[in-house]
């Protein structure tokens, strides 16, 4: 618990000089034509599926190899609230031009919707590390998937639980 | 006053302190604190807690978000000075005629609206998730011989059997619970032999399941005062730091007096206000002015309109965000309440009395879950509850992940009261000021260090 | 906090080929669509589904982002700056607005 108030590892932040925050509000349609508008407004609400309907429709029939201790996945044992899971990955795996991590899937196996995330790296990235938070509707595996530039995949899988109840802490 | 008060040796201090009735009687400095019934609030409208009548239902307006609900609860006591006693200890007659059906008692044990039992204990059940270690494990209850009577008499007002000090609630007594229904309860809880018989049964292999193995696990939502990790540093910066030096009403700002928002530095991301640096940390303080004691939250709803003429009320968004920026100045310093003042001891007298008093429709108290001799360090369900000696309140306002906005120690006691079936108090009520200074007045003898805003669950 | 507000956190120097990592919150509520009895009673909803980030106006990074990524979403990735410049992360709403901030990584 003492965590909480450990304040060892300040650091001065340049909040008001380097990090520009730009609350830019650019409304595609107003820059692009109407089909540009359309083609980047692809954010849909995914359908309801099971995760090995997911598995099959994002990486076909392809094995998934264990990835042991080659990717690191950071998340919480127990989320005491599942709508802030905070995952961190690390992988150890190659990001050479001619074989890099090209995309790292956080899937939820439990949620109505199992995708929680893909990222997208260039071998120009020097290496395969990405951070976020996810929500989990449910005490649920978390599969943290890598799929390399020539397609083999390599994945771990962490069960995180969700609590619930008391008095919401 | 004060520099007599000093002179006095510490066991000498601790033991006036000890009978605070006679300082307060013999003193002329300890001022009488106004009541919530007393002080005109400046906490926002949702804030105040208002009880009125909607089609023909009493309800209390409450907060829109996290669940607070409006059920009211008025008949029952509250956390105001002068409310009434919880009612005594209350026998129970348990019903003669009624064949208890054990299968209609596990499901009610596990009823999240009747408790839930399994917030507090252990049922062999490894479907319960996640289940508390407040109470006694009950897998082998029903080995140990007891009467039904004696079973229906813990569940019905359990401080019958075990004292006016137990953390459980009088589940029969409050009308929570029907008699028939605890009837079905203990032929659950007899129905409990244990495997072996005696012995709690082993449920699963799954070691978080027991919550006497249950790790304690903090999700790392990372450096409290990075901006990208923690959106109450965002949410001050937007509001309280152009509100900082903007003109009033009466063509003042804070910086008026108070002086200029600086250059950040490693424990103030957004700046650093000279004057203000150690200020947060002295809070609650006496205010002689308002006969009562004043958190910065507190203080700042009556100080900015009178000096600005910008409104602050308590529990509003500029009111939080200046607090925190009002209070990070202090940050990495040890919290430094006045212990000296006789009205700060005095505060701290009534706080700890509300700490310990039995509330609402539950008649349970901050005591019964915040104490080591209750549930303080075990888990209620997956919380686990802190301990008032050891780490209950540490630095609020706090950035609140669940509901993604920063809550202050006064929402967080207005949302204790929601499950204790509590109305609750305005946030800016002088009863919550003193239970903060009985909980700071700890913090401050602990030498625990200011960290505003963090981030929490 | 108004919704789009974009924040960065990058280290205050970094050396050349140094792999540095680059933290982004948007503020955002990451809209859900509310479901009863198994249908979507709002159709309404509203959440970013794409981060681009470039260096220098070379694209570095990507995400596709779901509901199921919190409200007010943190990205964190890496980056490796072989000269100073200037990090721009944009994130792509469904409603088609987009919001954009930047940062400087020195030498």
């Amino acid at each position: 618990m003492n965590s909480m108030h450990d304040t060892s590892r300040r650091r001065a932040l340049k909040l008001l000089g380097a990090a520009g925050a730009v609350a830019g509000a650019i409304s595609f349609g107003a820059l692009l034509p109407p089909s540009a508008a359309r083609a980047q407004a692809l954010g849909m609400p995914l359908e309801d599926e099971k995760v090995a309907d997911t598995m099959k429709r994002l990486f076909g029939g392809r094995t998934v190899q264990d990835a042991g201790e080659r990717i690191k996945v950071d998340a919480p044992l127990i989320a005491e609230n599942g709508a802030v899971v905070p995952i961190k990955v690390d992988a150890e795996l190659p990001m050479a031009p001619d074989k890099y991590v090209k995309n790292i899937y956080i899937i939820a196996d439990k949620n109505r919707r199992p995708l929680n995330a893909k990222f997208s790296l260039t071998p120009e990235a020097g290496k395969a590390s990405i951070a976020t938070n996810v929500r989990l509707a449910s005490t649920s595996d978390v599969r943290v998937i890598a799929e390399m530039s020539d397609g083999t995949l390599y994945g771990v899988t962490r069960e995180v639980k969700v609590t619930v109840g008391g008095c919401g802490g | 006053m004060r520099l007599e008060w000093r002179k006095i040796s510490r066991g000498r201090r601790a033991a006036l302190a000890a009978a605070g009735a006679v300082i307060v009687g013999a003193c002329a400095a300890v001022g009488t604190t106004v009541t919530s019934k007393e002080w005109q609030s400046r906490a926002t409208p949702q804030s105040q807690g208002i009880v009125k009548v909607v089609n023909g239902k009493t309800i209390q307006e409450r907060y829109p978000f996290g669940g607070f609900g409006t059920d009211s609860f008025e008949k029952w006591p509250t956390y105001a000075y002068g409310s009434p006693e919880y009612f005594p200890p209350k026998k129970g007659e348990m019903p003669k005629g009624i064949k208890g059906d054990p299968k209609k008692g596990h499901a009610l044990i596990k009823a999240s609206a009747k408790g839930p039992c399994t917030g507090c204990h252990v049922i062999p059940d490894a479907t319960v998730w996640p289940a508390g270690n407040v109470g006694p494990d009950l897998r082998a209850i029903g080995s140990r011989g007891l009467p039904d009577e004696h079973l229906y008499q813990v569940v019905y007002d359990p401080r019958v059997i075990f004292g006016a000090d137990t953390p459980m609630a009088p589940f029969g007594a409050s009308g929570m619970w029907t008699p028939e229904e605890i009837v079905h309860v203990v032929a659950y809880l007899q129905s409990l032999k244990g495997n072996p018989p005696g012995q709690p049964e082993k449920v699963t292999d799954d070691p978080q399941w027991d919550p006497r193995t249950r790790p304690v696990v903090r999700p790392a939502y990372g450096d409290h005062l990075d901006i990208t990790a923690n959106p109450g540093l965002g949410f001050t910066q937007d509001v309280a730091v152009p509100l900082w030096s903007k003109a009033g009403p009466k063509g003042q700002s804070c910086a008026s007096c108070h002086g200029p928002i600086g250059a950040p530095d490693a424990q103030r991301p957004l700046g650093v206000i000279a004057s203000m640096v150690g200020v947060g940390a002295r809070y609650p303080k006496w205010m002689a002015k308002y006969s009562r004691m004043m958190s910065v939250e507190d203080f700042l709803a009556v100080h900015a309109p009178e000096t600005t003429g910008h409104e602050m009320p308590s529990q509003g968004d500029a009111n939080l965000a200046m607090s925190i920026l009002v209070r990070m100045q202090s940050n990495g310093m040890p919290y430094a309440l006045d212990l000296a003042d006789p009205n700060v001891q005095a505060a701290i007298q009534r706080g700890e009395a509300t700490f310990n008093r039995r509330v609402g429709q539950r008649g349970q108290a901050c005591a019964n879950c915040h104490t080591a001799r209750g549930g303080g360090n075990k888990f209620l369900g997956g919380r686990f509850l802190a301990d008032v000696e050891k780490d209950a309140m540490i630095n609020h306002p706090y950035w609140r992940t669940a509901w993604q906005r920063v809550i202050d120690i006064r929402i967080r006691m207005q949302w204790c009261m929601t499950p204790l079936r509590t109305n609750m108090l305005p946030g800016d009520a002088p009863e919550y000021a003193d239970l903060e200074t009985f909980i700071i007045a700890k913090q401050t003898r602990r030498g625990d260090k200011v960290l505003v805003p963090r981030i929490s669950h | 906090m108004s919704v789009g507000q974009v924040r960065i956190r990058v280290p205050e120097k970094a050396k050349q080929g140094e792999v540095v990592t680059v933290r982004v919150l948007v503020t955002h509520p990451m809209e859900t669509l509310q479901f009863k009895d198994g249908k979507p009673v709002a159709k309404q909803y509203n959440f970013i589904h794409r981060v681009e980030a470039t260096y220098n106006g070379k694209k570095v990074f990507e995400a596709e982002l779901t509901q199921a990524v919190s409200q007010n979403p943190l990205i964190a990735f890496p980056v490796k700056v072989n000269e100073p410049g200037t990090v721009k992360v944009t994130f792509y709403e469904t409603t088609g607005k987009t919001y954009t901030g930047e940062a400087q990584i020195k030498f």
